[in-house]
């Protein structure tokens, strides 16, 4: 953490190479976060190079280094989900990957819910909030103050992916979706 | 109904990492914010707000770290787009280009211009420019034998609805004869395209009306474009400074009239519109053309902005001192530090006089200073009053490290034209 707090200071003052450093330690969980949000590589690595952008231009603005991980979450979060209504439509899944998509676990039904179906099931907010629960281990409290909406919104929605998750998954389970 | 935790992140990991493109996408937005910030930083000195079109020029990690790559994109940078470079190699070489701009729409509202395609024995660039489309990360090449050769974007940069892109490509491709780009989109555009063999130059003024003014000769190369004349302005290589503007934007604060103009023969200014290009300066602009044989055309620039290549360093006091009259030199001009003014713990404002002198051939109007986040300017002339710092708590003095000297260089570099100018 020291060594964070060090580069967000340096970055603070203007040193880019300090930045660059900081920000490749989370850039692909950045990454990974900002493909379930927009589904495809080519908008995802917009999302990042505009992360990127926006967090060097507001880094000044950080007032407490140690949250600078939460705080570049939520810029790329709300990078993503800028996109997605700039560009105001569903997202399309590339045939090619659909193929490399994998369910570790077939015999665990309730488990077996594939990064399609996360990707295509859930709203963006939903996704964000499933994503800082599961993927960064923030609590439901804390999700919610990095996406600014009431403890309770968070609730309702993470309740709502996991609900609509479940029927997605139920769903392919009925069609016989061809993942492995 | 649960969720584990593990098979989100299990999920999540079988997502591949694009690694070299996500470090590149990574690098050129964080380049991105800090040219930006640096232009921004000295807008933002008169505490006033306006309105500017940002143009960020973006470098890829690639290019900033191959010297030679960048050697080979500075001198395409030079080659006048249509037109041909000057000659400075000693032996021949065999080079193509586009002729003229070709202009794409796309969609409803939506175009691209290809603004220019060089290609010769090491590399072939491509220059373009779009308007509410995507950006395009790659075009395809594809000469007259059917070969195809993927060409990624090297450079880009964009503000609002605007980008503009290049696209480079080290080593020969055969280019003669009927070619097609491929604009790779959504939906593939394809552009027939021939490239004419460039002329080359002995030297600028071989390439049009040169107008040398104060040491500085500026060459005005004339081309007719879609009905309307174009005016591309090259200047040969300094190394003491680099050309930030010829007057299409202006100085800030400086009166419209200094900004470059073009008038008719009745004396009517007339509009000129620019295609966003590339590279600062923007050296490349239209305006219309009336279809009388008689008619004239003048076009003055007054004046034009340049960066110098120097810096230096200036230590002053980080308490209140009235009367300090410190005098330091930088790119050759005088600034003398008058006095200083602790306005908190952390902030300290560094007064200057800049000896600015509206009647001289040039005079120094803005410096940067890598303690400094803003500045007070003067009204009319933009020359920097004061430099707010930040100071350690507690800290006894201040060293400034003092860089970017921009200059104004007075003209007028003034060029007439007749209507075979513009033939076409």
């Amino acid at each position: 953490m020291r060594g964070i707090i060090d580069l967000v200071r340096k970055a603070q003052r203007g040193d880019g190479a300090a930045y660059l450093e900081l920000f490749q330690q989370f850039e692909e969980d950045l990454y990974r976060a900002a493909y379930v949000h927009v589904g495809n590589e080519e908008d995802a690595l917009d999302v990042i190079q505009e992360t990127a952008y926006r967090s060097f231009k507001g880094i000044r603005r950080l007032k407490e280094p140690v949250y600078f991980k939460t705080w570049l979450i939520k810029i790329a979060i709300s990078c993503s989900i800028d996109l997605l209504r700039k560009r105001k439509r569903q997202i399309q899944w590339r045939p090619e990957y659909l193929d490399s998509i994998t369910v570790s676990d077939e015999e665990d039904f309730t488990l077996s819910f594939t990064l399609k179906e996360l990707v295509e099931a859930l709203e963006p907010e939903e996704k964000s909030v499933v994503i800082l629960r599961f993927y960064y281990d923030l609590t439901i409290r804390e999700a919610a103050e990095v996406l600014d909406i009431p403890l309770g919104t968070g609730k309702t929605l993470l309740y709502r992916a996991l609900k609509k998750l479940r029927k997605r998954v139920e769903e392919d389970g009925d069609y016989g979706f061809g993942f492995r | 109904m649960d969720l584990d935790s593990d098979k989100v992140k299990q999920q999540m990991q079988t997502i591949p990492i694009p690694s070299e493109q996500l470090r590149q996408r990574v690098h050129s937005g964080i380049e991105q914010a800090a040219l930006e910030q640096r232009r921004t930083t000295r807008l933002q000195r008169g505490w006033l707000s306006i309105a500017a079109v940002v143009i960020v020029l973006l470098l890829s990690t690639a290019l900033v770290n191959h010297t030679k790559v960048w050697a080979a994109i500075q001198n395409a940078l030079q080659f006048v787009p249509g037109m041909g470079m000057v000659k400075e190699e000693k032996s021949s070489v065999e080079r193509y280009v586009l002729s003229k701009p070709i202009t794409l729409k796309v969609g409803e509202d939506g175009s691209i211009i290809i603004t220019g395609i060089m290609s010769d024995s090491e590399m072939t660039y491509i220059t373009m420019t779009g308007q509410n489309t995507a950006r395009i990360k790659n075009v395809t090449l594809v000469n007259a034998q059917g070969e195809a050769t993927l060409i990624d974007s090297s450079m880009a940069s964009w503000g609002g609805s605007i980008w503009t892109s290049s696209f480079w490509h080290k080593g020969k491709l055969d280019v003669q004869g009927d070619v097609k780009l491929i604009i790779n989109q959504e939906a593939p555009i394809e552009v027939p395209i021939y490239l004419a063999e460039a002329e080359s130059f002995a030297s600028y003024a071989d390439l049009g009306q040169t107008s040398v003014i104060n040491g500085l000769s500026i060459t005005a190369v004339t081309d007719k474009v879609d009905g309307k004349a174009r005016i591309s302005l090259v200047t040969p290589p300094r190394q003491d400074y680099r050309i930030e503007d010829y007057g299409l934007f202006g100085v800030y604060m400086h009166d419209e009239s200094l900004k470059l103009h073009v008038v008719n023969k009745a004396d009517q200014k007339l509009d000129i519109s620019s295609v966003q290009g590339l590279s600062s300066p923007r050296s490349e602009f239209y305006f219309p053309l009336v279809n009388k044989e008689d008619e004239q055309y003048t076009l003055t620039i007054p004046e034009i902005n340049v960066e110098y290549h120097d810096e230096t360093t200036v230590k002053v006091p980080a308490e209140t001192t009235d009367n300090l009259n410190q005098t330091f030199e930088i790119a050759g001009y005088p600034v003398t530090v008058t006095r200083v003014e602790k306005t908190s713990a952390t902030s300290l404002r560094v007064y200057t006089d800049f000896h600015y002198d509206e009647q001289a051939p040039a005079s120094l109007y803005m410096v940067g200073a890598e303690e400094s986040g803003g500045a007070q300017l003067r009204e009319g002339t933009g020359e920097v009053v004061y430099l707010e710092c930040t100071i350690k708590p507690g800290s006894k003095q201040l060293t400034l490290h003092i860089n970017r000297p921009d200059v104004v260089l007075r003209g007028p570099w003034v060029f007439h034209f007749q209507p075979s100018d513009f033939s076409g």
